[in-house]
């Protein structure tokens, strides 16, 4: 914001004053009509929601400012927009709004501004927040002493000069509609930074990048009263492999800091400048974490995976919504949207917002007879001219569902689009071009209804290949050099990995059961140790969605071989044989060990009934169950 | 190694166990002291790959073995980076210029001229030229192998070429008249069979003929599934009988049920 005048200009919403906002947008260049109109829209909204006197530290440059989206590096504006957000998020709070701003996506209007907001994993999302609480005695150690405390306690975890995590750089990762932006943005405003964020719209060649975080780092160690600042990459996995390479080398020259470090004392400015620590979180967020570029970042970055969230709370999180946006929404309906978009709480959003536009609001009308949908309807309002409908329904008139549907049909600009049959071009012929899809309503329409959805297989099926392909060039890539030149890339996910899984699993299954087999088990395992080891294969213990914890292959190679996929039975012997398997993993972790004895008496695990919350923690004795 | 397959891969020409007549020509061509720019080709499993490195052998002695793995980065004009791995020894270089898709041109030109212009320095070697083994030759592009012409004959002095490929015909005629044809044929189900019992005695397991026999049917020529199909047998069976079933990868038996289920309904409604 270059111009300096009108810097302390209050907003008194007066007619004159809207008009000068306009002017003073056509100054700076910002000539866009649809921003000054952004703007007069939201200033009617305040107009609407506060009184006069909660306006007075408003600003008008500070709203121009929050159009502005990409002036995220001005200090001096961001603790202003920080407000301006509170109070949106009060709007957004008062339960019996009335007027909705139709301007503003559902998707922005309701992204979580609270903790205690976000719909997801509760162990995800502590898992995130313990990982940036670590971070807490690098970056506001000096300042704050009340952090002492926890970092003598937290001294045995991990040495660092800065007692920082051990893994620099968090990554998360999941299906999009998931939550990852926000989850990382609220939980960063959470534990008190700054956010940076670098998404795809930036320019993300690498030496923009690069000067873009030393900056953001320097000008905050030197600002002492500011927030610290936190980085997030945003769909990093589109990123040139340049910002990588960047990246790289701060987090691994890092990760050497144990060795020679002699300035310790020095303030953070100096090391920031001079050695390139990373003294600041970095957040990177992606849809596949096995992604081509993303390779040479994987070591030195704290995986953490998005899970589907629980149906039942996107649910009932919807509903939320509806209510507040006087949507009556039939509690099913939304259990049905939810199911049928997987997860993507983003898509759903969408769907109900655009809900009465769409081609697929037409369809239904077409494809569903009217007295069945009315009965749909009166259990979910969602379809606004339903009311009229109705209407229609009473006199049952059998001309007016045609004059109806036309109109509606019509009502969409595109609606040539439902059927593609003028190729000859005879645009006079165009005002007819409803009528035969009215026929299809006498002939086609049935009570149920029905489901309809562009193609989306081939897409699917793309992104499907393209995650397993990826999976495939990780594992190959784990295997030693020098076999690797031996082996056709091309053969190593046809011939090999499936006879590969065969052998890894086979073991598991027959160590206990006999000993009659073909090799003792003694040697049988530790053949599979070998194997594994040469193969760079690990077993990792994942958590599942219902709280089990199995052990998976790392990288996930037999997600490739179809006939695991479908077999659970064989997921389950091994998790039955977990007791002996953490020795394998141990094994293979210390790279040496391949004298173990088999335990003769596994373990018994009992899982108890296990909640989201680790606080209450009993110990029980074998027989308290018998 | 921890797998059969490369746990008893041959190493020198003597130890090869079938097509004893070729090897005896390879050798024979070794020794001659005019050695020619080879082209192998021969389905997969036949033991291509396993045969060049033998003549690698053959050739330079134990040189050859110690490899060393890097990863060169090429630009293209479009100022793309290509990252191609190549292993080489001081005698040789080994790459497999499919990797970077449509830019294999550029791994030819840079790459190999490079190397061929290049003499060996050390006057200890047996040979004065360096051999450059071009994997999935049949994936070349047509570019990369006209590129390839001029080098090959140009820089005969310093390098030879060992093509390695499944079929000739996408080898442009130019280069296949400047190379020696070598046809690395299937093993019989003979052969196969052979080679499963020599390693079956090595590893001490009591597996009957018949069993090896299906196995080595089974595997259709391809020598290195047969060896997994083997082993995956013996790690995942109890007692292998007769009639026990013999594992195929699965990807096979998950086409053989769409086909079946193909064949059975010829509708749309499945």
């Amino acid at each position: 914001m270059g111009s300096s005048k009108g810097d302390d200009q209050e907003v008194h919403l007066s007619h004159e004053q809207e008009f000068q906002l306009q002017a003073l947008g056509v100054d700076d260049n910002h000539a866009e009509s649809s921003r000054s109109a952004s703007i007069k829209t939201r200033k009617h909204k305040f107009d609407d929601e506060f009184p006069e006197d909660s306006l007075d530290t408003l600003d008008i440059l500070d709203i121009l400012d929050d159009t502005n989206e990409n002036n995220e590096n001005n200090g001096n504006n961001q603790d202003d927009r920080e407000k301006e957000k509170d109070r949106m998020v009060n709007i957004d709070n008062q339960p019996n709004k009335t007027k909705t701003s139709s301007s503003q996506s559902w998707t922005e209007k309701y992204r979580p501004k609270h903790y205690t907001d976000l719909v997801g994993d509760e162990n995800v999302n502590r898992d995130i927040m313990k990982w940036l609480i670590q971070w807490n005695y690098c970056v506001f150690g000096k300042k704050e002493a009340t952090y002492d405390g926890k970092i003598n306690g937290k001294n045995g975890l991990y040495q660092d000069k800065w007692n920082r995590p051990e893994k620099k750089i968090l990554m998360l990762t999941g299906p999009p509609g998931y939550g990852k932006t926000t989850l990382a943005h609220v939980v960063a405003r959470h534990c008190g930074y700054d956010v940076l964020e670098i998404n795809a719209s930036d320019d993300r060649t690498g030496q923009v990048i690069k000067s873009k975080i030393t900056n953001a780092l320097e000008i905050h160690s030197i600002n002492q009263n500011k927030k610290p600042i936190l980085i997030i990459i945003d769909e990093i996995d589109g990123v040139s492999s340049n910002l990588i390479d960047i990246e790289k080398p701060q987090s691994s020259n890092s990760a050497i800091t144990k060795k020679g470090m002699k300035g310790i004392k020095t303030n953070k400015k100096q090391k920031n400048i001079k050695r390139k620590h990373l003294l600041r979180p970095i957040i990177c967020i992606c849809n596949d974490q096995y992604a081509p570029v993303l390779r040479p970042l994987r070591n030195h970055v704290k995986v953490v995976q998005l899970k589907k969230s629980n149906t039942n709370r996107l649910t009932k999180r919807l509903m939320q919504i509806c209510e507040r946006e006087n949507l009556s929404a039939d509690m099913s309906a939304l259990f049905f949207l939810t199911e049928s978009t997987e997860g993507d709480l983003r898509n759903c959003l969408t769907i109900l917002q655009n809900f009465n536009k769409s081609l697929f609001a037409i369809w239904e009308e077409i494809f569903m007879l009217k007295s069945a949908r009315n009965k749909f309807s009166e259990k979910n309002h969602i379809m606004k001219y339903s009311s009229s409908s109705g209407d229609l329904l009473n006199n049952n008139n059998s001309t007016q569902y045609v004059e109806h549907l036309a109109s509606v049909i019509n009502s969409n600009g595109d609606y040539d689009k439902l059927f593609q049959a003028n190729s000859q071009q005879s645009f006079e012929l165009l005002c007819y071009a409803p009528y035969p899809l009215i026929n299809f309503y006498r002939l086609f329409a049935g009570s149920v209804r029905p489901y309809i959805d562009y193609p989306k297989r081939d897409y699917e099926n793309y992104v499907a290949k393209q995650a397993n392909e990826n999976l495939i060039a990780c594992s190959y890539n784990g295997i030693p050099s020098h076999y690797r030149v031996k082996l056709n890339k091309n053969l190593f996910p046809t011939e090999l990995i499936s006879y590969l899984m065969r052998i890894i699993y086979s073991n598991v299954e027959n160590v206990e059961m006999d000993n009659t087999s073909m090799l003792p088990s003694n040697t049988k395992l530790s053949r599979v140790v070998d194997i594994m080891i040469f193969f760079n294969l690990k077993f990792v213990q994942k958590r599942m969605d219902d709280g089990k914890v199995l052990l998976k292959l790392e990288p996930p190679i037999d997600d490739l071989i179809l006939s695991f996929r479908n077999l659970p039975k064989k997921m389950s012997l091994i998790s039955r044989e977990k007791s002996k398997q953490p020795k394998i993993s141990n094994d293979i972790k210390t790279n040496n060990g391949l004298d173990f004895k088999i335990i003769n008496a596994p373990k018994i695990w009992y899982i108890h009934h296990e909640g989201t919350s680790r606080a209450v923690r009993t110990k029980l004795k074998l027989r308290d169950f018998l | 190694m921890s797998l059969l397959v490369d746990k008893y891969r041959p190493t020198s020409l003597d130890q090869l166990t079938y097509h004893h007549d070729l090897s005896h020509l390879l050798k024979i061509t070794a020794h001659s002291g005019n050695f020619p720019h080879m082209l192998m080709y021969g389905p997969s499993g036949a033991g291509k790959k396993t045969r060049i490195s033998c003549i690698l052998k053959e050739l330079f002695g134990e040189g050859v073995e110690k490899i060393k793995i890097d990863q060169r980065t090429f630009v293209t004009s479009s100022n793309r980076k290509l990252d191609a791995n190549i292993a080489s020894s001081i005698y040789h270089l080994e790459v497999t210029p499919s990797d970077v898709g449509n830019y294999d041109r550029l791994v030819i030109q840079e790459l190999i001229k490079d190397v061929a212009q290049t003499q060996q320095v050390d006057l200890n070697a047996k040979q004065r030229f360096k051999v450059i083994i071009i994997n999935e030759a049949d994936a070349l592009g047509r570019d990369a192998q006209a590129a390839l012409r001029r080098t090959m004959e140009k820089y005969a002095k310093n390098i030879r070429i060992i093509f390695c490929c499944n079929v000739t015909s996408r080898i442009i005629a130019p280069i296949r008249s400047r190379c020696l044809l070598v046809r690395v044929a299937a093993p019989t189900i003979e052969e196969s069979t052979q080679v499963l019992r020599k390693i079956a005695t090595n590893e001490k397991i009591k597996i009957s003929d018949d069993v090896l026999i299906r196995i080595a049917e089974k595997s259709k020529g391809n020598l290195r599934s047969a060896i997994l199909t083997f082993e995956t047998m013996i790690m995942q069976q109890v007692n292998i009988s007769k009639t026990s079933e013999i594992p195929s990868p699965d990807w096979e038996d998950h086409i053989e049920n769409i086909a079946k289920s193909i064949i059975k309904t010829q509708s749309s409604a499945k």
